[in-house]
């Protein structure tokens, strides 16, 4: 496409809506409005829920619309300071944060509290991104080449473990290293770092805050402490599994009706939905979240930067592992850690970094034609 | 900035390659996830589904026995002597509550708890089975059962219910014919039927009719299945199924009559037992006694301990456990026996000089003077030892043996009641079998005056005075009002012996020189009977020399004091006996308690008829 006139604001707007995607879009409306139809079984008079949720949406939904509407080129030189503005509030939380069960990871707004940690997940991709946006691929391997990358990884994880909050540095790391495995690693060094890490690993556990190794211990065997931490994983399996194949019907779940569930309305919301749909509700909600994730891989591969495509994927991974941890979760695949179900799961901070994500994605699709 | 120029260069141009090729591997990787779950999500969900609805089930549906409500007792003339109260009480399942010490926390916030009884509950409860419920022994009142069900989601746990408890309106007078109901203990609990199992606040008979009685006095518990929350809290309720109430049990006994003798024995420890002829049982009263509405709420462990360990023996039912030596109340029968194998005839005659020997052991009379020349009625009358001695001689221990036993004596006269006692009448095959000994002519004579080996309950004896006074018939007495039974099994072959015997009764009691005149009853209603006074150990002929006074010896070496009769004597309806341990004489002590008894007994009669 040559651009050799400079279009006007009204026409470059048409412009852009032309090149929505809708389909997109509405897959999204589709999981908002499942989020909302679960929030709903959850909810009572006392804890108004729903209307929380709504609101987070909406404002949600502007932040996405703002963000798709803005040429990726803003994001692409705006990436590493979007970067650092996230690691100072990282760094503001570690010491003036609000703390909740022994950890500081909220900084308070007037209206809203948010978790920095959570929109680092979107703050390392498009750092990452824009660093490997110019790096060819012959250097790409060079030692010299990894340090910068080490450091944009390495420093929100240790910021976000020091919270303490593991399960997030670790989802953060994760993200990274699908990151760079797109931007075109060597397998080699994948294979070096996995290998030192496994080395590592019983060092790293002397590191472990107490709850925490009791929690992978609990993973291990939940039977064995039935009404200690195990409890969460035994009775969202059983929700989960006394849904059968058609569910207990709308409104119906008995295990979260009667409170059996815990976190119920954030991390176990999947379990609410599988309990009430049964497995075909859950394979569709399933497939409606695959559906996405396709959509995002469509944009990225017809995206004509490498920047956008970076992008793209990675905020497609992260979804992914969003998704994965949850789903894993909450099925007793792996162990019990704080992963909202994106989109579904009632939380502020998370709904924004997702919406705000998709955003970028969106973004992409529309100024795909775009040079950087 | 040339480095963004919009130029492809080769290295970028394969680098996007690159970049869309491990998407696709990654992408590959996601699906190879999304199916893991997927499949995982079918092994929950399909394949182990109904393993996990009941899982479910179990976490939401409490299934709650309901204890049900106790028969209650009647007298026999349908005065409630045991009934049913309503009680609120708390019970909690171990096994849904994470910490023993935030429950009773919790509840000590909502309820007031001393730390003793918090201390109390906690060793009980950690010996109670963890999946049935632990019911606390305390008792609410209706503020604070509606306190705590207003805040049932602050205590985890916590089971609010209502229930009945046993309560007794003689729980002094009744306590040891009636017995008691407690908690029933492992062994107890595995010998019932399952459905009694986790039953909260269930109570059954530990011993007395209570026990005897237990099997229909129980019922059969119903169950409510709840569906609860997390806390433990109801729902609702899905099904009820309705127990049956133990159903009412009228009994024999004359709730007049067992105050009254209670009342009477108050200060002297002993029994009464009173039946009529057909073995209808009114009264059966034990002294000293306790409270048996105790027992239902678990008794402190000191007071039990005190009343355990009482010399007076308080917790004993001693119309039923406790044997005693007959004395001379066996003269009756040893003459009967006599008469009835022909050994003797009622003129026959003996003189009595106080004491007699015999292989150089001296026999004494209880009148050192001695009686003189007496026939058969005299002997009775003023109860002569020398006479019975040489009777009992003549007669040989085994024939009375099998007369004894004809009436019922070292026999149990009730069924299923688990604290009555055989007692024993020997016999020379007992003596050798049982103690591998001869049997010596000396333990006939002292046989015949109820001494030696023979040792009977009040019950035992309650029957043989029942059987003269029907005129020789055999009965089967009972506590529980049934058809009327018949008479008919004679155990008195000729009715001229029966007829003689309660005529020298009669002496013995309404004529002077009797042993019991002195508690003859004036008027048109009179009353007969044998008093007795039964050793309870050897009296030493320094003893004798020195002439020692009972009432100077220490309490436990004192004589019994027995009388058994029967009343009125014109036509003869009921028959008593009263047993004073350790009271002296039985003319002293126990025919006056009778005569007091049987008084009451002709009021109560007489005020029937008139109205």
């Amino acid at each position: 496409m040559y651009r050799t006139i400079k279009k006007s604001t009204f026409q470059e707007a048409k412009d852009k809506l032309i090149y929505f995607d809708w389909i997109f879009f509405l897959l999204i409306l589709l999981l908002i409005c499942v989020g909302l139809l679960t929030i709903h079984t959850v909810d009572s008079s006392s804890t108004n829920y729903l209307f929380k949720h709504f609101l987070r949406i909406c404002f949600s939904l502007g932040v996405f619309f703002l963000v798709a509407l803005v040429n990726i080129k803003f994001w692409y030189r705006f990436s590493y300071v979007f970067y650092l503005i996230i690691t100072a509030l990282l760094i503001y939380v570690d010491f003036f944060g609000l703390s909740a069960l022994g950890a500081k990871r909220w900084i308070n707004f007037y209206f809203f509290n948010i978790q920095p940690s959570e929109l680092m997940k979107v703050g390392v991709i498009l750092a990452l991104a824009r660093y490997y946006q110019y790096i060819k691929i012959e250097e790409i391997d060079h030692v010299s080449k990894l340090i910068i990358p080490l450091f944009i990884i390495l420093i929100p994880f240790f910021l976000v473990a020091k919270q303490p909050d593991l399960g997030t540095g670790i989802f953060i790391l994760m993200v990274s290293i699908g990151m760079l495995w797109l931007a075109g690693l060597n397998l080699k060094i994948f294979v070096t770092g996995f290998f030192s890490l496994f080395v590592l690993a019983p060092f790293a556990i002397a590191f472990l805050k107490p709850y925490q190794k009791q929690r992978v211990l609990t993973f291990l065997n939940p039977e064995n402490d039935p009404l200690g931490s195990g409890y969460h994983i035994i009775q969202s399996k059983i929700a989960i599994g006394s849904g059968g194949f058609f569910g207990k019907g709308f409104k119906q779940g008995t295990q979260s009706n009667l409170e059996f569930l815990p976190e119920k309305h954030t991390d176990f919301i999947f379990t609410v939905f599988a309990e009430q749909f049964g497995f075909f509700g859950s394979l569709m909600l399933i497939l409606l979240f695959f559906a996405i994730i396709l959509t995002i891989l469509n944009i990225s591969l017809k995206s004509q930067n490498n920047f956008s495509r970076l992008v793209c994927f990675g905020i497609g991974f992260n979804f992914f592992v969003y998704l994965a941890v949850n789903l894993g979760m909450v099925t007793g695949l792996i162990p019990v850690v704080g992963v909202p179900l994106p989109i579904i799961s009632y939380g502020g901070t998370a709904m924004l970094t997702t919406m705000f994500a998709l955003g970028l994605v969106m973004s992409a699709k529309i100024h795909k034609d775009h040079n950087l | 900035m040339e480095y963004f120029t919009p130029s492809p260069k080769k290295g970028s141009e394969s680098k996007g390659k690159i970049i869309s090729r491990r998407a696709f591997v990654l992408t590959a990787f996601k699906f190879a996830f999304f199916a893991t779950i997927v499949s995982r999500l079918f092994y929950l969900q399909v394949v182990k589904r109904d393993e996990y609805i009941v899982r479910a089930d179990k976490n939401r549906f409490r299934n709650w026995k309901l204890a049900p409500s106790r028969g209650v007792i009647l007298d026999k003339n349908e005065n409630i002597i045991a009934d049913n109260f309503q009680v609120f009480k708390i019970a909690v399942i171990p096994k849904e509550v994470k910490s023993v010490n935030k429950f009773f926390l919790s509840l000590s916030q909502i309820i007031e708890l001393k730390q003793e009884e918090i201390n109390f509950y906690k060793k009980q409860l950690s010996k109670n089975n963890k999946y049935q419920p632990f019911v606390l022994s305390r008792n609410l009142n209706w503020k604070e059962f509606s306190k705590i069900n207003y805040n049932i989601q602050k205590i985890e746990g916590v089971q609010p219910f209502v229930s009945y408890e046993r309560t007794y309106a003689f729980p002094y007078e009744f306590s040891h014919i009636l017995g008691y109901v407690s908690a029933p203990n492992k062994q107890e609990l595995n010998t019932m039927d399952s459905n009694f199992r986790g039953v909260p606040n269930l109570k059954i008979g530990k011993i007395g009719l209570e026990k005897k009685l237990n099997e229909d006095l129980l019922g059969s518990p119903g169950s409510a299945t709840y569906e609860v929350n997390v806390f433990g809290k109801r729902i609702k309720q899905v099904v009820q199924e309705d127990g049956k109430n133990g159903s009412s049990i009228k009994t024999t006994l004359d709730k007049d009559i067992q105050k009254y003798a209670y009342e009477r024995l108050k200060n002297n420890p002993g029994s009464v037992v009173v039946m009529d002829i057909t073995g209808d049982v009114l009264c059966c009263a034990s002294s000293p006694s306790f409270d048996s509405n105790k027992f239902t709420y678990g008794m402190e462990n000191e007071e039990y301990k005190s009343l355990l360990q009482d010399e007076k023996k308080p917790l004993v039912n001693k119309a039923l456990t406790t044997v005693y030596p007959p004395a001379s109340t066996i003269k009756m029968l040893v003459a009967l026996s006599a008469l009835e194998n022909k050994i003797i005839t009622k003129n026959f005659r003996h003189t009595c000089k106080g004491k007699v020997e015999l292989y150089g052991q001296m026999y004494h009379c209880w009148k050192d003077k001695g009686h003189g020349r007496v026939d058969l009625g005299g002997a009775i009358k003023q109860s002569c030892d020398i006479y019975f001695y040489e009777v009992a001689r003549l007669l040989g221990i085994d024939r009375l043996q099998e007369t004894a036993n004809n009436f019922g004596l070292g026999k149990k006269v009730f069924e299923n009641f688990i604290e009555e006692k055989e007692g024993l009448m020997p016999s020379t095959l007992w003596k050798k079998t049982v103690l591998g000994k001869p049997w010596f002519l000396g333990e006939t004579m002292i046989a015949g005056i109820g001494q030696g080996y023979m040792k009977f309950t009040n019950v035992q004896l309650c029957k043989m005075m029942a059987q003269f006074a029907n005129g020789g018939y055999k009965i089967t007495p009972s506590f529980v009002q049934s058809e009327k039974k018949e008479l008919n099994e004679k155990i008195i072959s000729n009715e001229e012996h029966s007829e003689f015997l309660l005529q020298t009764l009669y002496q013995a009691t309404n004529e002077p020189g009797g042993t019991s005149y002195s508690s003859r009853i004036n008027g048109n209603m009179k009353f007969a009977g044998k008093t007795g006074t039964a050793q309870v150990r050897r009296i030493s002929q320094s003893e004798r020399d020195q002439d020692v006074k009972n009432k100077d010896l220490p309490w436990k070496y004192r004589d019994h004091s027995l009388f058994a009769g029967f009343g009125p004597t014109n036509k003869p309806k009921y028959a008593i006996t009263v047993i004073i341990d350790h009271g002296g004489s039985g003319s002293a002590v126990a025919a006056p308690i009778a005569r007091d008894v049987m008084k009451k007994i002709f009021e109560k009669d007489l005020k029937a008829n008139n109205v």
